[in-house]
């Protein structure tokens, strides 16, 4: 079976009407009409009055900001969809970044052992469209919603060219392309870029062109950049008929399963620490209705003990009934071969102040069932590549 | 979208009236219909230019009325509205450019509720008799365009021209008699706006706001409690599966499916008006997502399709 392929995109885009003016002004006269022509407007006038309106009065969706895009030349590949531009103050920018580039490479090579030690930007060469390299960090990433690996190198391949061809006003602008990890990486790689380019005397307008892509399988993490999108992933993972034949075994007092890769089905395990059983969830549950999920919390630890690293998430699940919301946090406990899957807690925003549910066994209606094991399935197939490869 | 050649005649019959109804049940104010515009001979061989329509709406943008010029037009095939496109752009340009220059004889200022008012659009209506390809419309809309821009040797007046065709037509008709069919259902008023930051509560769509491809707008119902309806269209070749998976991102509230005609998807967002949060929730929700719609339906089509080869747990 196929993993799932995570829903990633990056949000930032630009959706400010100065900095679309910027862009935009960037083109010349002829390109703006021609791109208001490929949207379908005939636009005439000064150009720097139909600049304004375009800016402030077309609504850019997504088409229209990859038709901006494309103007640019970012996008043409799946996998460099993601990029961002950067002013520079002379023609010969590009040329500068290159040097800084080789510069912070040995400068990280004289530091480090061997390659594989690099932190940071590594592999940098020169050819004849631009600049390419990649860019590798250890860095704890920012706290997202569904994360299970902070310690993994990961490398970014980049690529970076004069759009002098594409923008045909003042100063050149340099554009970076880049294939991140992961949505998150992109962040450190524009922060990395930022932090190397104020080196120089350029002034950093760095306007981010939104994309989606297509993550590769396998070596990428799954990560979010929100609880929509991990909505959206988990969303996907349930309405999969592929899924249906998946099964958990019924044993009343089982509170934790114990998923092993070499098992094709989930195994009950021994009890897991007994939570205080305050309420008997069965009288909500009985007209419960699955019509949405969503991640509403979410914690993740990484521990050695025995050389074996464990990664627990905490993964909070929504279910909704037609007055309230249950939220549910499921433990993932990630170990080398295994992943062990704990429902810690259900709550509801039952009376005030999210008045707390402890989970019972005997609840196990069989919708919830299904929907854990479809979660459960997929989040397992999801990960355990991850965990081999990096074991 | 396909209709029968009878029911292509019918509506082709009264195409000029198509788009006079959406605009005006959209909230554009009415200017004036089938009226003569003053050319000077220079321009035109004939001293006066019939225009169809003349219509106003207030663009907070720019914070001013916008003046729209709209011509009407039927063809009989793709081949003769290729022919004469060129010609309706420069019929189209001339009458923006009069119109402006004479603001109060054609009643834009009389009917202006702001303090200023320009005309600097124009909107062409094409309704083709024959079947055709709307990609193949799009692509010479847009090839016909650039070779206008680059035939025109001057142009210091700022205009702005769209051009709609029979599928957008029937497809924002279908969004107008859904609304109307589902009135009563709903407690609807006749109160409906866009859903756009930009708009203040009694603003029309803008002509981009209109054209877009997914439409949100919020129904008031019809008891003078301030309480509205989400409603979505999707005017777009997602199919009904994919939209449920786009609109599955707007998690806590569900959408309630309504069948249109047209190959047109409506959603009526079910939130109870007496829970503010949620309300805030999906609309802070909404705001994110809305900018960011067809990426994710694009990432969706990418998750129907996707390779499920590439991967053995096994290894």
């Amino acid at each position: 079976m196929a993993i799932p392929q995570p829903v990633l995109q990056d949000t930032v885009h630009p959706t400010k009407p100065k900095d679309l003016m910027f862009i935009l002004d960037k083109l010349g006269d002829k390109k703006v009409k021609r791109l208001l022509a490929s949207m379908g407007i005939l636009a005439q006038g000064s150009t720097k009055e139909i600049i304004a309106r375009a800016a402030y009065s077309t609504h850019w969706d997504y088409i229209k900001t990859k038709l901006l895009r494309d103007m640019y030349a970012i996008g043409n590949d799946i996998y460099l969809l993601t990029g961002f531009l950067i002013e520079a103050q002379e023609r010969q920018g590009l040329n500068q970044i290159w040097q800084i580039l080789r510069e912070t490479e040995n400068q990280a090579r004289d530091k480090s052992l061997s390659e594989e030690d690099i932190i940071g930007v590594f592999g940098v060469h020169e050819n004849k469209d631009g600049v390419t390299g990649r860019f590798r960090y250890r860095h704890n990433r920012i706290k997202s919603d569904l994360q299970l690996f902070r310690d993994i190198p990961v490398d970014s391949d980049f690529s970076i060219y004069d759009t002098t061809l594409f923008s045909e006003k003042g100063n050149p602008l340099i554009c970076v392309a880049i294939q991140p990890a992961s949505s998150l990486d992109y962040k450190y790689i524009l922060e990395e870029f930022t932090n190397l380019l104020a080196k120089t005397q350029f002034t950093i307008r760095v306007f981010a062109l939104r994309s989606s892509y297509n993550i590769p399988p396998l070596s990428r993490p799954i990560s979010f950049t929100s609880c929509e999108q991990c909505n959206l992933f988990m969303h996907d993972l349930l309405v999969d008929p592929a899924l249906s034949a998946t099964q958990i075994c019924d044993t009343p007092s089982i509170k934790m399963f114990k998923w092993d890769r070499n098992v094709s089905t989930l195994e009950s395990a021994n009890q897991a620490e007994s939570e205080n059983i305050e309420e008997d969830l069965n009288f909500h549950l009985k007209d419960l209705t699955v019509s949405g999920v969503s991640l509403h919390r979410a914690k993740t630890t990484i521990s050695a003990l025995s050389g074996d690293k464990h990664a627990v998430s905490l993964l909070g699940l929504v279910f909704q009934n037609s007055d309230h919301f249950f939220y549910t946090n499921m433990e993932f406990k990630l170990q080398s071969a295994r992943l062990d899957v704990a429902i810690k807690k259900i709550t509801t925003d039952i009376g005030k102040n999210s008045e707390q549910i402890v989970y019972d066994s005997t609840l196990y209606q069989d919708i919830l069932k299904e929907y854990w094991n479809r979660i459960v399935e997929r989040y397992v197939e999801a990960v355990i590549p991850q965990s081999s490869s990096n074991s | 979208m396909k209709l029968s050649p009878e029911s292509r005649r019918q509506v082709g019959d009264n195409y000029e009236q198509i788009i006079f109804r959406i605009l005006q049940r959209f909230g554009w104010t009415v200017v004036n219909t089938n009226f003569e515009i003053d050319v000077p001979k220079e321009i035109r061989k004939q001293e006066k230019q019939g225009a169809d329509g003349a219509f106003l709406y207030y663009d907070p943008t720019v914070k001013y009325d916008i003046g729209v010029h709209v011509e009407s037009k039927k063809c009989k095939n793709l081949k003769y509205f290729k022919s004469q496109l060129l010609k309706w752009f420069e019929t189209i340009d001339n009458a923006i450019y009069h119109l402006n220059t004479a603001l109060f004889s054609y009643g834009f200022q009389a009917l202006s509720k702001s303090s200023k008012v320009e005309v600097t659009e124009g909107l062409l209506s094409v309704w083709i008799d024959e079947e055709y390809d709307v990609e193949e419309f799009k692509q010479i809309v847009r090839d016909t365009m650039v070779s206008y821009l680059d035939n025109k040797k001057s142009d210091s007046l700022l205009s702005m021209i769209y051009v709609v065709e029979n599928q957008k037509l029937l497809q924002l008709e279908a969004i107008l008699s859904a609304l109307s069919e589902i009135r009563g259902k709903y407690n609807l008023s006749r109160r409906v706006m866009f859903e756009y930051a930009e708009l203040g509560p009694n603003d029309a769509p803008t002509t981009m706001m209109l054209l877009n491809d997914i439409i949100f707008v919020r129904a008031y119902t019809d008891d003078q409690s301030n309480n509205y309806h989400i409603i979505s269209f999707n005017l777009t070749d997602f199919s009904l599966q994919q939209l449920e998976h786009f609109m599955s991102c707007f998690i806590h509230i569900t959408g309630q499916h309504i069948s249109l005609s047209q190959g047109v998807h409506g959603f009526i967002w079910d939130f109870s008006p007496s829970a503010p949060d949620k309300i805030n929730y999906w609309r802070a929700m909404f705001k994110n997502s809305i900018e960011s719609k067809f990426e994710i339906a694009e990432n969706l089509v990418t998750i129907q399709g996707f390779n499920t080869d590439y991967v053995n747990l096994s290894e």
